[in-house]
């Protein structure tokens, strides 16, 4: 229906992909995982044995070798059934495979890799305390003999509950740019407190506080020899992060059409049905090119990363759109249900709540707005 | 002060918002939602300060007020627990104002005191699976049988159903599409009526539910209005609707005023800390139109409330206000969500809760796309 030009082996990953969905993730099963809530751990095995947790990850280090696109496609689609493990996949292959292999040191990459890629290991980005100023950030790691002393709190960490790794982002002196540490899940001194949130069920969002966490000079992102500015880096980290909430809120926004267009092709209403009144037709006219405008911002971005260009600036296009459009489709979507939209029997109202956490995930659309600004000269 | 209210209505406000203050503080309407029952105890305590006489006649011991003063009461509560006033509803639209509307006077004087002082709940039940947009194409029936009517059939989305006292249930009589519709006050204690709440979204505790009727008998006495109103429910119900539509958009509304209240002291706190001058401007932007929206949509709401106290024709200006008020009412919380980030995707944040109470406002009561029907329509076209 909305499918780019895709080289075959990006058709052979859409197709093993969307089999996967239909085999393992029918609706009411979907439905009933999102009522429990837990972290989809069961799914993110199989996906990985299916390779698809290795897509960002060298082959030298057990991964399939970077694929960029694929990843996306691969997160679309499982966005467009069930969100809460589309986000907790792009933590997996963007948050920690793709920020990793870029940026990670060589020993960072032997010790977490593999296990990135196998499903085995989680690492959690432990970046935002206050929630619209990402940069403003008040964690200190205080330099100390061979290694520094990490301490503050960072908020709504995805996946914070179950990460092995926190990869955390620390000022290390009063006027200094903050620097990235990678920091053991289980050291003395951090603690986790789970966050309840109104979708994304499973994303196991937590709060995360630092006591004092003892990591040595080998945890810094890329090591202490780093060829990047942390402020580089950062960048980086954050573009990976985008691209993939991007990708997801683009499978959302499809999920959620889907949903509608079978909805008003069935539901009868003065003797015909509600697809056949021009009002409803008109809708979901407007979410297919809106859709599918989010699509080229989505993948333009996902070209460019996979090109190795600095992608910033698309993907902070690709990330505003994709998030606005999920949410739309889900509320208009929901409007075309009328009130069985309502009801949690149906499964649109789960779209309602996942599309509005893409909205604030990662970076909020108005400071990505100013980037973009500040990009055009302004 | 406003001029278009007088001082009783000035004071039904204030009455409310303490109510609001003192009874369900946000703490307790977060506990409310995550609890997702039917607020017994408040309704009791909203019994007993009186609430329940504000449209009530003054000969039948009432406060005599109308629409504007539904809309000040539905508004109000609507600011920190917006499922409150659809209970509310169900003691002061399907009760109060439905009997006072189309019930006779012996109806009235049966009911309207137990309703004031929080014995009785009453719901309406005329929606079903295959009538919703589409209301005159409802088959529950009821057949002549000696004594009365027995009644079968089922309805959905019927809010109150489960622990209401008298379900007014919309039924076909006859098969003309709008004169084959009778209205009947069905004690829901009869052996064959049976309700079950429907899990959903928002408005957790309206007790919406699925209803099924299986031969449920009714004497003649209970047809809503009296015998004569045989066969005259869908005239009765459309002298419902300006009503129901002006206090629905009291409800966007409140809604929207909290939203966007958060959303000041939100971005006033963001403020403080920014280094940058300006930098909110476009966010600060996004809120005035909101805001100005919010406004326009008051304004119209209360100019067609005056309509209606003066008995003028209005199907127009109600169905637009409705309209306006529950879209704005979505964009507000739409940008709401934007602009709070993740604290607002918190189950701690009450914005979350308000994102998923106001999609309901533009299907419930007619959808938006059946108001932009009737004011098309009424445009000629
Ligand atoms: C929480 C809740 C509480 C409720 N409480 C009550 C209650 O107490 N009593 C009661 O009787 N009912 C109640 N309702 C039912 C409510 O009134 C209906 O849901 C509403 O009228 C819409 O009907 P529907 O859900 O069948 O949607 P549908 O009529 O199936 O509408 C689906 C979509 O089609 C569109 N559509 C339909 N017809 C047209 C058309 N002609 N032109 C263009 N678009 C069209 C609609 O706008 C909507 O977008 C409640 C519903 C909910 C969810």
């Amino acid at each position: 229906m909305m499918d780019f030009e895709l080289n075959s082996e990006e058709t052979m990953i859409q197709k093993a992909i969307r089999d996967f969905v239909t085999k393992e993730l029918p609706h009411d099963r979907v439905r009933e995982l999102d009522g429990m809530g837990q972290f989809p751990a069961k799914f993110l095995t199989a996906l990985s044995k299916l390779g698809f947790l290795g897509m960002t990850v060298p082959e030298a280090f057990d991964g399939e070798g970077e694929n960029i696109v694929g990843a996306c496609i691969v997160a679309e689609e499982l966005a467009m059934r069930y969100p809460a493990l589309a986000a907790c996949y792009c933590n997996a292959v963007f948050g920690a495979g793709a920020v990793l292999a870029a940026l990670g040191s060589g020993d960072q990459k032997s010790l977490y890799l593999p296990g990135i890629a196998k499903g085995e290991l989680w690492m959690a980005l432990a970046l935002a305390e206050a929630d619209d100023d990402p940069e403003r950030i008040e964690t200190r790691a205080e330099a100390e003999g061979t290694g520094f002393l990490i301490s503050g709190e960072k908020k709504l960490v995805a996946l914070g509950d179950v990460a092995d790794v926190f990869l955390v982002l620390a000022r290390t002196g009063k006027e200094d740019e903050p620097a990235l540490f990678c920091v053991d899940g289980n050291a003395p001194g951090i603690t986790r407190n789970r966050v309840e949130t109104l979708g994304l069920h499973g994303e196991s969002l937590v709060n995360v506080g630092l006591d004092r966490v003892r990591v040595e000079n080998q945890a810094v992102l890329g090591g202490m020899d780093r060829k990047m500015t942390a402020a580089e880096q950062l960048e980086m980290v954050r573009n990976y992060q985008l691209l993939g909430i991007g990708a997801q809120a683009l499978g959302i926004a499809q999920g959620a059409f889907g949903l509608a267009l079978s909805h008003a092709k069935t539901r009868v209403q003065f003797d015909q049905t509600i697809g056949k009144f021009t009002a409803i037709q008109e809708k979901l006219t407007d979410l297919l090119c809106e859709i599918v405008a989010a699509k080229f911002l989505v993948y333009n971005a996902a070209l460019a990363a996979s090109a190795g260009r600095k992608f910033t600036r698309e993907v902070a296009m690709a990330k505003i759109a994709a998030a606005r459009i999920a949410v739309k489709a889900a509320m208009d979507g929901l409007q075309v249900f009328g009130g069985y939209g309502y009801s949690m029997e149906y499964d649109i109202q789960r779209y309602v709540r996942d599309a509005a956490g893409t909205l604030s995930a990662g970076i909020s659309n108005d400071s990505l707005g100013l980037k973009i600004a500040g990009l055009m000269g302004l | 002060m406003d001029r278009r209210f007088n001082r009783e209505q000035e004071k039904l406000r204030e009455r409310t918002r303490a109510f609001v203050q003192k009874e369900v503080p946000p703490e307790v309407a977060r506990r409310l939602d995550a609890e997702g029952a039917y607020p017994r105890g408040i309704m009791a305590k909203l019994a007993a300060q009186g609430f329940w006489g504000i449209n009530v006649a003054e000969k039948y011991g009432g406060r005599g007020g109308g629409i504007i003063e539904l809309m000040i009461f539905f508004e109000e509560i609507s600011k920190n627990l917006p499922v409150l006033a659809w209970t509310s509803g169900n003691v002061l639209l399907y009760g109060n104002n439905i009997l006072q509307v189309n019930g006779n006077e012996e109806q009235q004087k049966r009911f309207l005191p137990g309703l004031m002082n929080g014995e009785y709940l009453f719901c309406f039940a005329l929606t079903e699976p295959d009538a919703g947009s589409d209301a005159a194409n409802i088959i529950t029936r009821a057949e002549p049988v000696d004594g009365g009517y027995r009644i079968n059939g089922s309805k959905v989305f019927i809010s109150g159903a489960s622990v209401s006292h008298i379900a007014v249930t919309n039924t076909r009589t006859a098969s003309s599409r709008y004169k084959g519709i009778t209205s009947f006050l069905v004690d829901t204690d009869q052996e064959g009526y049976r309700a079950a709440p429907i899990r959903k979204l928002g408005y957790k505790g309206s007790d919406t539910c699925e209803v099924y009727y299986k031969d449920v008998d009714v004497t003649r006495e209970n047809i809503l209005g009296g015998e004569d109103c045989y066969n005259q429910g869908w005239k009765q119900m459309m002298r419902l609707l300006n009503g129901e539509r002006l206090v629905l958009s009291a409800c966007a509304l409140g809604i929207s005023e909290t939203v966007l209240k958060g959303l000041v002291d939100h971005l006033k706190e963001r403020q403080k800390i920014s280094r940058i001058q300006g930098r909110y401007q476009a966010v600060e932007h996004g809120i005035a139109e909101m805001a100005a929206r919010v406004e326009a949509g008051r304004q119209l709401a209360f100019q067609s409330a005056w309509m209606v106290d003066q008995q003028m024709e209005c199907v127009k200006e109600t169905s637009m206000t409705k309209l306006f008020c529950a879209e704005t009412g979505k964009a507000v919380t739409r940008l709401g969500m934007e602009v709070m980030g993740r604290l607002g995707y918190t189950m701690e944040c009450d914005l979350q809760r308000f994102y998923r109470d106001i999609p309901i406002l533009s299907i419930g009561g007619g959808t938006s796309q059946i108001q932009k029907n009737i004011i098309s329509k009424l445009m000629g076209l």
